[in-house]
């Protein structure tokens, strides 16, 4: 077995089992935990793509932003539930459905022949290619995207800050 | 060198997880959680799909396609939050079912 086909099995077991114990388990926190080991191991395999920048994004926005955020408003809305049933009534019929995609997707893949792959990006340009290319061909997307997180900052502050307006009104 | 089409499957999975999470969950964070987990998956097939592609140009434009991906999720997930905690402070509780206002 290569290292690279063990590399594969390695995280994608490690995926399975974060997203299999993220859906059964009960605690919120403990999800959010699974959640992240799914995404760690993704930037795993990302790295052994080749693509050692979207690991570092991955890494950098999930673990640094997202996962941090998460466990905040687990922590802020957590206590105060009263008693959430796990699941709701439909799940069966979900469950149903997701393996059916599942295997329409597995039998799409198995029929899918690629041969040739590119053996080896140089990773130290990596990150200087994906510069010159996204400031090139890509920069006005790359405004977009920019616009896009500043009214995401706007508004997540707008809203929340009328959360605390709402809140000083009823406390005085 | 591990085939094109394990890296599919495995992609399939993570969204066929984050499906049925996405439609089984009853607290909110974990719906945004699981979208999340499906815009993953995404992101899996267009790396593992650049790095099948013959070419050196080809595959960083993957690459760039997929960071896009990663800045949209993360814009969700904050504005996502946001209207979470908004909720929260208004219905005093984060389960989806209890959300329906607006029903007849």
């Amino acid at each position: 077995m290569s290292p690279e086909n063990l590399i594969f099995i390695i995280f994608a077991a490690l995926i399975i089992f974060g997203g299999a114990k993220f859906l059964i388990s009960t605690d919120t926190v403990h999800a959010v935990l699974y959640f992240f080991l799914v995404l760690m191991s993704m930037a795993g395999i990302f790295f052994s793509l080749s693509a050692p920048f979207v690991a570092a994004m991955q890494i950098l926005l999930y673990a640094g932003a997202i996962t941090i955020l998460i466990l905040f408003v687990v922590m802020l809305t957590a206590g105060h539930i009263p008693e959430i049933k796990k699941y709701r009534a439909n799940s069966i019929a979900v469950i149903i459905m997701a393996v059916a995609l599942y295997s329409i997707i597995l039998i799409a893949a198995s029929s899918y022949q690629a041969t040739s792959g590119i053996k080896e990006i140089e990773s130290v340009k990596n990150v200087e290619s994906i510069g010159t290319i996204l400031f090139k061909d890509y920069i006005y997307p790359f405004e977009v995207a920019s616009i896009l997180l500043l009214v995401a900052i706007v508004g997540a502050v707008y809203l929340v800050s009328e959360i605390k307006f709402h809140n000083n009104k009823e406390s005085a | 060198m591990v085939p094109q089409s394990y890296y599919i499957t495995l992609a399939g999975a993570v969204f066929a997880i984050g499906l049925i999470g996405a439609l089984t969950k009853k607290n909110v964070i974990l719906v945004l959680m699981s979208v999340d987990l499906m815009l993953n998956a995404v992101l899996l097939n267009f790396v593992s799909f650049a790095y099948a592609i013959n070419s050196l140009e080809a595959a960083l434009r993957g690459q760039i396609f997929s960071v896009f991906v990663l800045v949209i999720a993360t814009a969700e997930v904050g504005i996502g939050l946001a209207i979470v905690l908004l909720l929260f402070s208004r219905k005093q509780t984060i389960d989806v079912d209890k959300f329906s206002s607006l029903k007849g």
